[in-house]
Formats: C-alpha cells, sequence, structure tokens
C-alpha cells in the first residue's frame, strides 16, 4: 500500500488535507528491519519518530515504581513510537523491538519541525498523539502506584 | 456562557487562549458550582468532560484494595480530567471532591472534539496546554520514582517503617502525577 493512502486511513491524519498528507508522506523515509532487531532503546536520545507500516513491534519499559522490566504492549500498523522524546528531547522512555520483519516510516527531527511549522493541521495531528501517549503513560503509573496500597 | 463571563472567572486561560478564540469556548464551557462535600468525579468512574477550577478547592485522593490515600488539593486554575480526554480508557484516576463550596468551568469531551473541524486553532492551544502540563507531570513522577528507587523505598518497601514511609513516598509521587498540593 502506497505511504499516502496508509496515512489517509490512519485515525490521527484522516482529516488532513491532500496536500498537507502529500508533504507527510514524502517526509517520511522507509525502513525495515528484521525479527529480534532493536529499533529504539530504552534511556538513549530520541532523534526520530516511528510510524509502524508492516510487522509488530513490542515496547518495554522499566517500571521504575516495582523494579521490573514490563512488556507494555505489541504495537500493530498506525501505531506510532519515538514521538515523546522526539518532542521533550529527553531520553527515550521505553524501548521497541522488532518481533516479526518490520517496515516503518521514520521521520527525524528536523523533518518533524519543519511539517509542524508548515502544516498546523500536520502539527494538531501529532500533538494529538503526543497527548495520547502521555495520558496512557500517566495512567499506568497511576495503576502500579495504586496496586501498592495495599 | 457569555464572553464577559469567562474573562471573568478564568481571566489567565482568557487571555493564554486570544481575543479571538475566547468566544468560541465560552459556548462550549459549562459553569459549575460545587457544595463543600459534593464529588465531581467518581473514583474510576468515566469521565465525560474537562475540567477548570476557577475558584474554591477540590480534594483528591485514591483507593487501593484496603486503603483510601489523601493525595492533595487542587486550587484555582488547576485543570482536572485531563488524563480522561486524550485516553482511550476514560475512567477517573482518583476522586475529586469540592472541599470547599467551589466554581468549576466544564467542557464536555464531546464539544472539545466536535471543535476540532471548525475551531482548530483553539483546539491545538488548548492541547498544547494540557500536553505541556502533562509532560512536566510525567517528567516530574519519574524523576521522583527513579529517587525513590536509588533510595530503596518503593517496591522494595518491606518492613514497617519501610511501609510507612512508602505511604509518605506514594502521596508524594501521585501528587506529582495528578498536580494536587499537600
Amino acid at each position: 500500500m502506497q505511504l499516502k493512502h496508509f496515512l489517509k486511513s490512519h485515525s490521527l491524519f484522516r482529516n488532513l488535507s491532500v496536500s498537507d498528507c502529500d508533504a507527510l508522506a514524502h517526509a517520511f523515509e522507509i525502513r525495515e528491519y528484521a525479527a529480534g532487531d532493536g529499533i529504539v532503546r530504552e534511556g538513549k536520545p530520541g532523534k526520530e519518530l516511528y510510524l509502524l507500516i508492516e510487522g509488530e513491534v513490542r515496547v518495554t519499559q522499566y517500571n521504575l515504581v516495582t523494579g521490573e522490566l514490563e512488556e507494555r504492549k505489541a504495537l500493530r500498523p498506525g501505531e506510532l513510537f519515538g514521538l515523546l522524546s522526539l518532542i521533550d528531547h529527553l531520553p527515550t522512555a521505553a524501548g521497541c523491538v522488532a518481533t516479526t520483519p518490520v517496515k516503518v516510516g521514520v521521520l527525524g527531527r528536523t523533518g518533524y519541525n519543519l511539517l509542524a511549522q508548515s502544516a498546523a493541521p500536520i502539527a494538531l495531528s501529532f500533538q494529538f498523539a503526543v497527548a495520547k501517549q502521555l495520558a496512557a503513560d500517566l495512567r499506568h503509573q497511576d495503576e502500579s502506584l495504586r496496586r501498592m496500597l495495599v | 456562557m457569555e464572553t464577559a463571563r469567562l474573562e471573568e472567572v478564568a481571566p489567565k486561560l482568557a487571555q493564554r487562549i486570544g481575543s479571538r478564540n475566547a468566544p468560541v469556548l465560552a459556548a462550549l464551557v459549562n459553569e459549575r458550582e460545587l457544595a463543600a462535600g459534593e464529588v465531581l468525579i467518581a473514583d474510576r468512574a468515566p469521565v465525560s468532560s474537562l475540567f477548570l477550577v476557577v475558584s474554591g478547592e477540590l480534594r483528591v485522593d485514591m483507593g487501593g484494595a484496603t486503603q483510601t490515600l489523601e493525595i492533595g488539593s487542587l486550587g484555582t486554575g488547576k485543570w482536572v480530567g485531563e488524563i480522561s480526554l486524550f485516553d482511550d480508557d476514560s475512567t477517573s484516576t482518583a476522586r475529586v471532591t469540592a472541599a470547599a463550596p467551589s466554581r468549576v468551568l466544564e467542557l464536555p469531551h464531546a464539544s472539545f472534539w466536535a471543535a476540532r473541524a471548525e475551531h482548530p486553532d483553539l483546539v491545538n492551544v488548548l492541547t498544547k496546554e494540557l500536553v505541556d502540563l502533562m509532560s512536566e507531570r510525567l517528567r516530574s513522577t519519574r524523576a521522583l520514582l527513579s529517587d525513590g528507587a536509588d533510595e530503596g523505598i518503593g517496591a522494595s518497601a518491606t518492613s514497617r517503617a519501610d511501609r510507612g514511609a512508602n505511604r509518605n513516598w506514594i502521596r508524594s509521587v501521585l501528587q506529582k502525577l495528578t498536580g494536587a498540593e499537600g
């Protein structure tokens, strides 16, 4: 499937105009990983965001509340990762490993900044993705702490 | 509500969103009065609105399996319910009760999302504000969690004294997480 059509069917980018969608599709670099390849390492500086196009990626995170390495979720095509550290320049908060052969769209910080400045709808779409991720992470920590109230 | 009323009860918010967006937001929000002791959001209940405290004080607490922990309070200018707005799971992460007669602005989630197409500038400004807020909370929570892990509290607490320190530590982390003040 062409990346442009893939983006247009994505819930985050569905409202983008044809030209904005084209611009976004052109900004992504396509990259492939073999099963078992590490894509993002937890705690390292984040320079890129990734859009999973094909395959499955496992997200792991060291839980500071329990002290355990947790498998947070399995990502499916259409999901974004690496976004938070790109936005706030902090080290990545989770690790991401390909569990099958994987194809991703990769967007570096420069490309992201150019897009966000040039097209408000694209910036807003990414803002929503960031907000959703932050909300999910805050809830996860809330639940971990709640389990300690025994 | 009228734009003038929004500017009167939430002047800082009205200034942040700008004069073009203030009438739009005023048309979307309701003003709610809460009596002391009235529950605004029940623990683990579905949440369908975002709230801004414009007067009074709200108390935040959370229940575990057998304990309830009072976390702190939210005063004027504090947002409530931002996690439920953006997360797929819209249930509350704590109970929020009016500690004194209070007033909040209520923005239904449905109104927020409906405004995305027609008023993207307002939605963008509000989203950015909430993203900055949640990002700061996550960052400061992680720093506190990391310090706790280093000092052997948190999950590694085993003795009674440790568990006492644990409860205080949990409270301080939850204060960062919710924005409540102790």
